[in-house]
């Protein structure tokens, strides 16, 4: 074996207890944001459904034979598997179709909702009225910054509808902040 | 209606960053893998050694003020014993490459005995010494400060030599890319690397990429179980100067 090849070996990234602690370092806040944007900032609900996740990685880390990049999207997954398993059933989102007339409902006072970090919450309350697959996207899109690529692989969808999917969801997200009175002037 | 833009949509998701609370880092600390966990049970393990060794300290101090008793348990530990109270006792060298004091702190954070240069370059003069507890590895830095051309003392220029070390070698400073092209070296008669490149950081993907092109000097070897990478692009200092100076490390 060449020397290089013994240096660029990597052990089992999540095999050992330090590993995982690393790995818990190094990803827990991210984990918990994207939890926190897929089910609208709940934190309690956010924080039980991050620790869930990493005790259950934990437990089946051995069945994970990919890079320390992948362990990630690994655990995002399985994060994905908790929020439908556990949360899903209890909450009665609203069909795609229904979005409009449901924000609508929902409007708040257009006085209340001037400071940036209430923008920021509209932000993510409104994107509980995507659909799923589509919420997913735009949080590991624009929350964790992933490449199109990237979520392509990691959803196991063709790069070209992930794009698409993101513009609408995009369009759609726009719209319905407007009708809640949320605009460009509010948070400058 | 001044409608959110795209652009400011995507904006407030990127620095959308809510953090877990006290409530999630206390379940957490009780978790398998969690290192404060760990350290509670070395903490007891570590009470329990040290209960031992003192009752052992105080039983040796009492059998040693009665000297037949003495004697006997210093023959019986097979000690050495001084010809007299007072003996000749070689200076400790007061010149050392690094800072000695800082090195030993540095050892006892990272874990294992920081390996130091016992030779540098001409010019260069030990700068720091760091611990970086997230990527676990220590950095050693070393700089040559020389004038540059012109009569003016305060123009000078500062090249850094750099030692990266640590127990495992899956970080970028410690990697190359599969496609680096890799001298093969030996050093103290073991297998090493000789390349020259850099991992070029971009900020904004978070990606690191290897460029063959950087005219940085790279040497990547092991000293027992401590991996080690030097490197600098000071061009004063030749493959050799670094062949030598991964020699004399200890």
């Amino acid at each position: 074996m060449r020397i290089f090849e013994k240096f660029t070996t990597r052990t089992h990234p999540l095999d050992d207890q330090d590993t995982f602690a690393l790995f818990y370092e190094n990803t827990h806040q991210n984990t918990y944001r994207y939890v926190m944007a897929l089910n609208g900032g709940f934190e309690r609900q956010a924080e039980d459904i991050t620790a869930d996740a990493y005790l259950r990685a934990w437990k089946n880390r051995r069945s994970f034979t990919g890079t320390s990049d992948a362990a990630f999207g690994w655990l995002l997954t399985i994060v994905r598997r908790i929020v439908i398993d556990k949360y899903r059933a209890a909450s009665s989102r609203p069909s795609e179709t229904g979005l409009i007339d449901n924000i609508k409902d929902d409007k708040p006072d257009a006085e209340t909702v001037l400071l940036g970090k209430e923008v920021s919450e509209q932000v993510i309350k409104a994107l509980q009225y995507l659909p799923e697959n589509r919420r997913d996207m735009v949080v590991l899109r624009y929350v964790l910054g992933w490449r199109v690529n990237q979520i392509a692989e990691h959803l196991a969808m063709p790069e070209n509808t992930v794009s698409v999917s993101l513009h609408r969801s995009l369009k759609q997200l726009q719209e319905a902040l407007a009708l809640q009175g949320v605009s460009n002037e509010r948070t400058a | 209606m001044n409608e959110l833009h795209e652009e400011s949509i995507n904006s407030i998701l990127e620095h959308y960053s809510p953090k877990p609370g006290s409530r999630f880092y206390n379940r957490m600390a009780d978790a398998p893998w969690s290192r404060k966990r760990k350290a509670v049970r070395f903490i007891n393990y570590r009470q329990f050694v040290i209960g031992i060794s003192s009752i052992f300290i105080v039983a040796i101090a009492l059998s040693s003020s009665i000297p037949s008793v003495r004697a006997a348990v210093l023959k019986y530990l097979g000690l050495m014993v001084s010809s007299s109270e007072t003996i000749p006792n070689p200076a400790i060298p007061a010149e050392s490459l690094v800072d000695n004091q800082k090195v030993g702190e540095i050892s006892k954070l990272a874990g294992w005995p920081v390996k130091v240069p016992t030779w540098l370059p001409e010019g260069y003069k030990f700068n720091d010494a760091m611990y970086d507890p997230s990527n676990r590895l220590v950095i050693l830095s070393f700089f040559s400060t020389r004038s540059l051309p012109g009569n003016d003392p305060n123009m000078t220029m500062t090249e850094p030599i750099t030692i990266v070390q640590a127990l495992h070698n899956d970080i970028i400073p410690l990697m190359v890319a599969p496609g680096t092209s890799v001298v093969d070296i030996i050093i103290h008669k073991k297998p090493a690397a000789y390349v020259i490149g850099a991992w070029e950081n971009d900020a904004v993907s978070g990606q690191a990429t290897w460029n063959n092109t950087y005219p940085l000097q790279n040497i990547y070897w092991q000293i027992d179980d401590v991996y080690l990478t030097l490197n600098t692009k000071d061009v004063q200092v030749s493959k050799e100067d670094l062949i030598k100076l991964a020699e004399s490390m200890k």
